[in-house]
Order: structure tokens, then C-alpha cells, then sequence
């Protein structure tokens, strides 16, 4: 991180500034605490996943410092509260179990904080997600995926088994009783309804999939996978006709280079395309290319400035990043024994690895792109705050899990 | 519980990695297609990173440089020169594109040079390459000027060639533009203005000395001369019957104005531009030795210029028919040339019957100002032998002396050229001028056209010798 912040000056300025080398030195002094207070508090927790989210985190500063100074300072201050935040998970939620008992009243949060700006929100970029308090402007899904988590891997760790059972057969499929798709088609209206009011895809899609990935998780049944498929399908095929702005989305990603569009409509996407372009195989060199030409590249386009400067090379060592992370977050929850915790961190798990293909996924142009953060990279305030609790969380799980005295709520569930 | 997790691990893991191979397209497989997109701004911001060279004359004025205009492509043209040298440096604007040298040496002037030697690849490791080559032209600006002004806003064009190089010395078209309009900044929107150059029916956009083709007129007759000199089938002294008519195969070709010239030599014909006697000559000569000849005068091919040309145009032998070739012997037929062929004919008469490469850039220089590349005389053709081309000068130097060219006379000195005016269909005929002095040193030759500008000895003449003056000085 360190060799990066002089790059980056040196392609800047072709000086180094020592005192502006104290942000970096910053960053990684509260990785420091943040690993002691692991090693102290949960020492039995996986010891790559903190390091992989600093090394994305570093990356994030690096990138940011690069792209506009202005903002690494703000990512500065936010990093150290969503440190302080872990570090109070980690404090108070060493005994997470209790989480399952809040578990109606952390759904019903979820949904307010979701409802939030839907009513008091402003709109940002055509997409109505955030609060502003004063000065302070908050994205309340952020942390609401958090809190869904909770409640979906509560609701499921106790409902799994009935939601399994099926009582009837269809076209010679076992399907569960209708009562059962409830939930399903709870979480459907709700992304749906983001769809509509907040005009926000990325993030409707994140927490269909995340309720996805879980209830398969929970149920083996991939009738509700294939239903819900169906239904989100559905749900955006019907937004599609309805609202222009996803009919945008979707004729950006299949013709971004519409010349009746690139100057307005398709514009991200083109310059995310053309910045990925000509990074090539090595890239440009860090502070070498031209990543401010893409709108919002410091926060939802990032990959795509990551990229250009660091080329194909760059590029995918962060998608292994992403990949090992992912990887040890399943590891935790395969190594978990209660269903409570085993499907909090898949949970937890999904949001990363969701989030991280949906954004990546989305400036590369492999999928319509829709505009959520990169998990650790992107700036953005409430975007680490979420991304450092579920961190602390899914430590506090690996610990548990790995420690032999797990007390576990349900004995014998199936697994 | 734990399969159904594993499968998860695989489902994402899968997504994941689909990423990189779409990154590698993009990145990589597929990345020079989408570079290549006209609406990605990065090429151009990285072209307009570098600052271009310079464009120097040959007398030390700058016609084009580059200043940091602090807008996202930094280095911007300025021609301080306006509109005088519009035709030789072209323009470049990151958003109208390139033309003339600014095309075609685009490389050089980015420092993009093919030539890797010693010099320029410690340039490129010092990371000097953000800085461009200069350009030293072989365009005087005095001489420019004077021919700019000679011409005074009449349709037309004027090349000035050294003779004994190839060096273009001078080349004037008009109407031009002000390449600045080309180049849009804060607070100066050149929309209109370039619109309405496009839109302008006199054309300022085009270059009419290296493209603009015309009838050549009796010009062409130096042409018809030097082959049949140079063939035997005439000698000066040959002596024709201009009757002021001629039959050939029912057809009936009357001289200009319908004048009769009687008995006179082949040198006194082309002293008094009989087109009786040429049409004569042409048809001993044959359609294909005069195709032959033309040809190595550079007819029928593009002329390799430092700018791009249009080819001169004569009809193949094998479709002339006897008409035709008497036509064409004195200009009239179907043949074209652009004023840049015209001044090659009297350029290589002035050296000695040999044709070589017409030259703008003398010198390519790096930003130390050390000299990368030189360009000099490049040897196209020996179209005729020295004697025929000494033959030929001394009756050019006739008709300035006394005949159609006296308007070019010169005190002391013997200056060698030959008038054309070549018939228009419905309009004034264009005036021609080709010529070249001194006729014993020749350090310049010269044409001049003068669109519907009547004779060529009374509109072009003085032009061309107001240019000779100039570069005799």
C-alpha cells in the first residue's frame, strides 16, 4: 500500500510528500489493532479473511488517493469508525446467539431502514437510496442487508425443516405447501418495490439473491430456487415494460456503444469499457491513464480504474481476492455447527460475494450493470461501515465455529 | 446442509471467475476493437498530452505550434501564420481531425517516429517523448506571401519549385482558410466558421495546387515539345504551314481566334503557340510516344509529394484517336494537370531533362532542435536528355523574350517559360504560366494558374514574375 500511495505521487506530482504517506500509515496501524483485538477476542478465527479485506481496503485507499485526494481523507475517517464499530461487534456480539432472538424485531428494522428513503430520501444519480442528516448522507440499505441476514439465517434456522417438507407434487416435483412460498413472495415485493420506488437495481438484486442463496442453503429445495428465478425474472421483465429506466439499463449493456446513446445513456459504461480497454494485460501504470474519465469512478466504478492503471493483471487479483475471501467465508460456515450460524455466514458470505460479481460484473458489461459499491474498495461511508460489521461477524462465527465448546441452539438439526 | 453450501461455494466461484474471462476480452482479445471506438476520448487525450512540433519555414517563422491550453487535451494548434500557409501545414483538431503535414507527418510530430536510433530511443528513456519532432519546411515566407499577394484573391493556385532539389519554395491556393477556425477553445466556438468553409462553393478547403486538376492548355505544349525534340521528329528549325485550320479525319481544328500563322518554324510555333503546328507535331509524334513522355513527366499517377496528390490525367494511347491526339498535343484534349505537375514539367526542363521528387520537409528536428532526419533531392525520372532540354530552354527564353510571355520579363535577367490558356466551356478560359530563371542557372521554376483568368500571358505572367523577383532578389 505503501509502494502504491508513492506511485501514485510520484505519477502526480513526480515528488513524494512523507507527511501524506501518514494516511496510508493510518490505514494499516487500525488493521493492526483491528488484528490484535482478534487475536485477543477470537482467537480461534480464520486468519486470511481480515488480511484478504485489508488488502481490498488498501487497494480501495490507494485507488482513491489516486482518483481524488479530497476523498481519501473522508475514506480515512470512515475507515476508522467502521474499525470502531468492529471492534464493538466483536465486544458485545461475542455471543451472536442472541441476535436470533431479536430476529422479528432486526427484519422489521431491516425493512425500515429500507422504507427510509423511500420517504425522506434524496435522489442521487437517478436512484433514490440516501439519507441526508446535515452535512452526512447515510445509504440505509447498506447496513439493512446486514440486519436481513440476521433475520433470514434466524427465520430459516428455525423454519428450514418446515419449509422442506413437501406435501404436494407438481408435474411430478415435490412442492411445498403454498403457505410456504410466503416469505418467498415477501422478499419478492420488497425487491420489486425497490425496483419501483428507489429505482435501485443493484441493490434489489443483491437482496433477492442473497434470500436465494439462503433459502436454498436452508432448504435444499430447488423448487424455491427455480420459483424465485422465475418470479425475480418476472418481477423485471414487468419493470422492464413499465419503467424507462430499466429498459435503459438494459439497452445500455446490450448496445453500449450506441452512438444515439454513448453520449448520454450508455456514457458509464462506454468509458468503464474503454478505461478497461486500454489498461490491457499490465495497464497504464498507477496515476498514468485516465480513469476520471468515468462518472463515479470512485465509487461504484472503481474495478473499472482499477483496471485501466493496474491492467488485467490488477484486475484479477482482485477478483481472487474476492474468490479466497468468498472461499474462507464458506469455510466458516461449513465448519459451523448450528444452523443459526452456519446460515449467518452464508449469509454474510453472499452479500460479499454478490455484491463483489454484481458491480464487477456490471462494468465489464457481463451483466446489466446497476450501481452498487465494491465491498472494502469503494468509497463510500455507510458502504464500510456495513462491510466491517459483517466482517466482525462472520470472524466472531469463525471463532465459535472453530472452538469445540459450541453451544448449540438446536441439537441434531440436520445438516 | 453443507452440500447445498458447497454447491453455493461453486455457483459463486463460477460467477467470479466468469468475470475474468469477460476481462479478458475486454482487456485484452476484444480490447483494440473497442479502443478503436471514435467516441473514446482516451486516444485523443493521450495524443494532445504530447506536445506536437513545431512547423518552421525555411526562413525561420513558425506556421504552427502548440500551446498548453489547459483544457483536457492540453497541447492545441496555433498557427500564427493565419490562412498564408493553410495548403502546406493543413490543421489539427482533436475534433475536425488532421490535414495536410499535420496528417501526413502526424508521427514525426508526435515523436512517434518509426526511426528508433540511438538518439531518439534515449529521448524515449528519458521520457522526453511527451514532447514532439519539429518540422523544417523548405517554404520561404517571403516568397509565400508575395505569391499570395501576386495572386490578390483570385481563384487559383501558384507552386515555386528549386529546380535543382525538388524543394517546394512556394505553394499558394486560393481561396484558403485560417486553420486556427479548426481548432475550438473556451470561450471560442468555431462551429459556424467551419461550417460555413465547408459550406463555401469557392472551396477553401481544397487544395488546389496538389489537387486541383485542370486543362493545361498550351502549357501542355512544353510537354509535346520536350518528347518530340527529344524523339528527332522535330528540330527547332523545322519549318510548318499554319494555315490557321487543320483537317484531320473530317474534323476541322481551328487555331486560337481563328489566326493564321503561315510558314514558321517549330520554335517560332511554340514562341507564338501555334496550335496548328502542334496538332501537326503531335501526330508525327504518335499517341504513344506522347503518352510515353507524359507519363514520365508524371502523368497518370499520383505525384509522390510529402502531401497526397491527385494524379494528372492524359488519355491512354490505345483509346486517342487521331483527333484526340491532335487535341492533346496543344492542351486541349482530355488531358488534366494540377499546378504542382505543371511546375514539375518546368522544373525538370530546368535541370537538365531530369524529374525529381517535390519536397515541403527539409528536416525533422527533435525538441532539442538536433537534427533527426534530412531530406534532399530524390532523382523520379530522366524524362528527356540535357540537350533537349537545353534546346527547349533556349525557345522558352523566346517566348518570354518575344512572344505570349513578355509580362514575365525580367531586367538582366533570361527567364524561360511558356503561357497556356486553356478554353472553358461556356466560361473564361483558365490563365496558365510555366517557367523557370535564371534559363542558364535555374534556381526556381514556377506555375501559375489563374481559374477563368483569361490569357495566360496577361493574368498569369505577372504573377510569376513577381514570384521570380521575389526569389531572385
Amino acid at each position: 500500500m505503501f509502494v502504491g500511495y508513492v506511485s501514485v505521487q510520484l505519477a502526480r506530482d513526480g515528488k513524494v510528500d512523507y507527511a501524506s504517506l501518514a494516511y496510508p500509515g493510518a490505514v494499516a496501524g487500525i488493521f493492526i489493532v483491528l488484528h490484535l483485538v482478534m487475536r485477543f477476542l477470537l482467537p480461534m478465527a480464520d486468519g486470511l479473511i481480515l488480511p484478504l479485506a485489508a488488502g481490498l481496503t488498501f487497494l480501495g485507499m490507494v485507488m482513491i488517493e489516486r482518483l481524488d485526494p479530497k476523498l481519501a481523507l473522508e475514506q480515512l475517517l470512515w475507515i476508522a469508525v467502521a474499525a470502531a464499530a468492529f471492534v464493538l461487534v466483536v465486544l458485545f456480539l461475542r455471543n451472536y446467539e442472541i441476535l436470533a432472538q431479536y430476529k422479528y424485531t432486526l427484519g422489521i428494522a431491516a425493512l425500515v431502514l429500507l422504507a427510509l428513503p423511500m420517504v425522506f430520501g434524496t435522489e442521487v444519480n437517478g436512484a433514490k437510496l440516501w439519507l441526508k442528516v446535515g452535512p452526512m448522507s447515510f445509504q440505509p440499505a447498506e447496513l439493512a442487508k446486514v440486519l436481513l441476514v440476521i433475520f433470514l439465517a434466524a427465520f430459516f434456522a428455525e423454519k428450514h425443516e418446515l419449509l422442506s417438507i413437501s406435501t404436494h407434487r407438481v408435474l411430478g416435483i415435490p412442492v411445498p405447501e403454498i403457505k410456504y412460498f410466503v416469505p418467498l413472495l415477501v422478499m419478492w415485493g420488497v425487491s420489486v418495490l425497490m425496483m419501483i420506488f428507489q429505482k435501485d437495481l443493484g441493490s434489489s438484486l443483491l437482496f433477492f439473491g442473497i434470500f436465494i442463496c439462503m433459502v436454498y442453503a436452508a432448504t435444499a429445495r430447488k423448487t424455491y430456487v427455480l420459483v424465485g428465478a422465475a418470479l425475480f425474472l418476472l418481477g423485471a421483465f414487468l419493470c422492464y415494460l413499465a419503467f424507462s429506466h430499466v429498459q435503459v439499463r438494459v439497452q445500455t449493456w446490450l448496445n453500449p456503444f450506441n452512438p444515439a446513446t454513448i453520449q448520454r445513456q450508455s456514457y458509464q459504461i462506454s468509458q468503464s469499457l474503454f478505461a478497461l480497454s486500454s489498461g490491457g494485460v499490465s495497464g497504464s501504470g498507477l496515476g498514468l491513464g485516465y480513469p476520471k474519465l468515468i462518472p463515479s469512478v470512485s465509487t461504484d466504478f472503481i474495478f473499472s480504474a482499477v483496471g485501466e492503471e493496474l491492467g488485467m493483471i490488477g484486475a484479477v487479483a482482485v477478483v481472487l481476492m474476492y474468490i479466497l475471501l468468498v472461499a474462507r467465508g464458506i469455510k466458516v460456515a461449513l465448519l459451523h455447527r448450528d444452523d443459526f450460524g452456519k446460515l449467518l455466514a452464508v449469509g454474510l458470505t453472499s452479500v460479499i460475494a454478490l455484491q463483489a460479481f454484481i458491480i464487477m460484473g456490471g462494468v465489464t458489461r457481463l451483466i446489466p450493470l446497476t450501481g452498487i459499491t465494491l465491498p472494502f474498495v469503494s468509497y463510500g461511508g455507510s458502504s464500510l461501515l456495513a462491510n466491517f460489521i459483517l466482517l466482525a461477524l462472520l470472524l466472531i462465527l469463525s471463532h465459535r465455529g472453530a472452538t469445540t465448546n459450541v453451544a448449540s441452539i438446536r441439537k441434531g438439526a440436520g445438516r | 446442509m453443507n452440500r447445498q453450501i458447497k454447491v453455493l461455494l461453486a455457483v459463486f466461484v463460477i460467477c467470479l471467475l466468469g468475470i475474468t474471462v469477460n476481462l479478458a476480452w475486454v482487456q485484452i482479445f476484444g480490447a483494440e476493437d473497442i479502443q478503436g471506438n471514435a467516441y473514446n476520448k482516451r486516444r485523443l487525450i493521450e495524443e494532445y498530452a504530447i506536445q506536437r512540433g513545431d512547423i518552421i519555414s525555411a526562413d525561420g517563422q513558425t506556421l504552427a505550434r502548440s500551446v498548453d491550453s489547459g483544457t483536457e487535451y492540453r497541447w492545441q494548434r496555433e498557427y500564427p501564420q493565419g490562412a498564408l500557409f493553410a495548403d502546406v501545414t493543413g490543421y489539427d483538431s482533436w475534433r475536425y481531425g488532421r490535414s495536410g503535414l499535420e496528417e501526413t507527418f502526424n508521427d514525426e510530430l508526435l515523436g512517434k517516429g518509426t526511426n528508433l536510433n540511438l538518439r531518439t530511443l534515449g529521448n524515449r528513456l528519458l521520457g522526453t517523448s511527451k514532447k514532439g519532432n519539429s518540422l523544417k519546411l523548405t517554404v520561404n515566407n517571403q516568397l509565400q506571401r508575395v505569391a499570395t499577394d501576386s495572386l490578390g484573391g483570385r481563384k487559383g493556385a501558384v507552386v515555386a519549385l528549386d529546380p535543382k532539389t525538388g524543394a517546394v519554395l512556394a505553394m499558394v491556393t486560393h481561396p484558403t482558410f485560417d486553420p486556427n477556425v479548426t481548432v475550438p477553445m473556451d470561450g471560442r466556438d468555431t462551429t459556424a466558421a467551419w461550417e460555413a468553409l465547408n459550406a463555401d462553393p469557392g472551396r477553401p478547403l481544397f487544395n488546389r495546387p496538389t489537387s486541383g486538376l485542370y486543362p493545361p492548355g498550351s502549357s501542355f505544349k512544353v510537354v509535346v515539345a520536350a518528347a518530340a525534340l527529344d524523339v528527332g521528329v522535330v528540330t527547332p528549325e523545322t519549318v510548318f504551314d499554319c494555315a490557321g485550320k487543320l483537317v484531320v479525319q473530317g474534323y476541322t481544328i481551328y487555331d486560337f481566334a481563328r489566326k493564321s500563322h503561315g510558314d514558321l518554324t517549330f520554335a517560332e510555333a511554340l514562341v507564338v503557340s501555334c496550335n496548328i503546328t502542334f496538332a501537326q507535331v503531335g501526330l508525327r509524334l504518335g499517341a504513344e510516344a506522347l503518352v510515353q513522355y507524359a507519363e514520365e513527366f508524371g502523368f497518370n499517377k499520383p505525384m509522390p509529394f510529402d502531401l497526397p496528390t491527385e494524379a494528372s490525367k492524359i488519355q491512354s494511347a490505345d483509346t486517342m484517336d487521331q483527333v484526340a491526339l491532335a487535341a492533346a498535343s496543344f492542351g486541349q484534349g482530355q488531358d488534366l494537370a494540377t499546378p504542382l505537375q505543371m511546375a514539375q514539367v518546368a522544373a525538370a526542363i530546368a535541370n537538365g531533362g531530369v524529374l525529381l521528387r517535390p519536397f515541403l520537409v527539409d528536416e525533422i528536428r527533435d525538441y532539442n532542435n538536433k537534427i533527426i532526419e534530412q531530406f534532399g533531392p530524390s532523382r523520379l525520372a530522366e524524362v528527356v536528355s540535357p540537350r533537349t532540354a537545353e534546346t527547349l530552354t533556349d525557345i522558352m527564353v523566346d517566348v518570354v523574350d518575344d512572344g505570349t510571355g513578355t509580362a514575365a520579363q525580367i531586367d538582366g535577367v533570361k527567364v524561360a517559360g511558356k503561357t497556356g490558356t486553356a478554353e472553358v466551356e461556356g466560361q473564361e478560359p483558365h490563365a496558365w504560366f510555366i517557367c523557370f530563371a535564371p534559363a542558364d542557372d535555374p534556381v526556381i521554376a514556377i506555375a501559375v494558374i489563374v481559374e477563368n483568368g483569361g490569357e495566360g500571358g496577361r493574368t498569369a505572367a505577372p504573377i510569376a514574375r513577381d514570384v521570380l523577383e521575389q526569389a531572385l532578389e
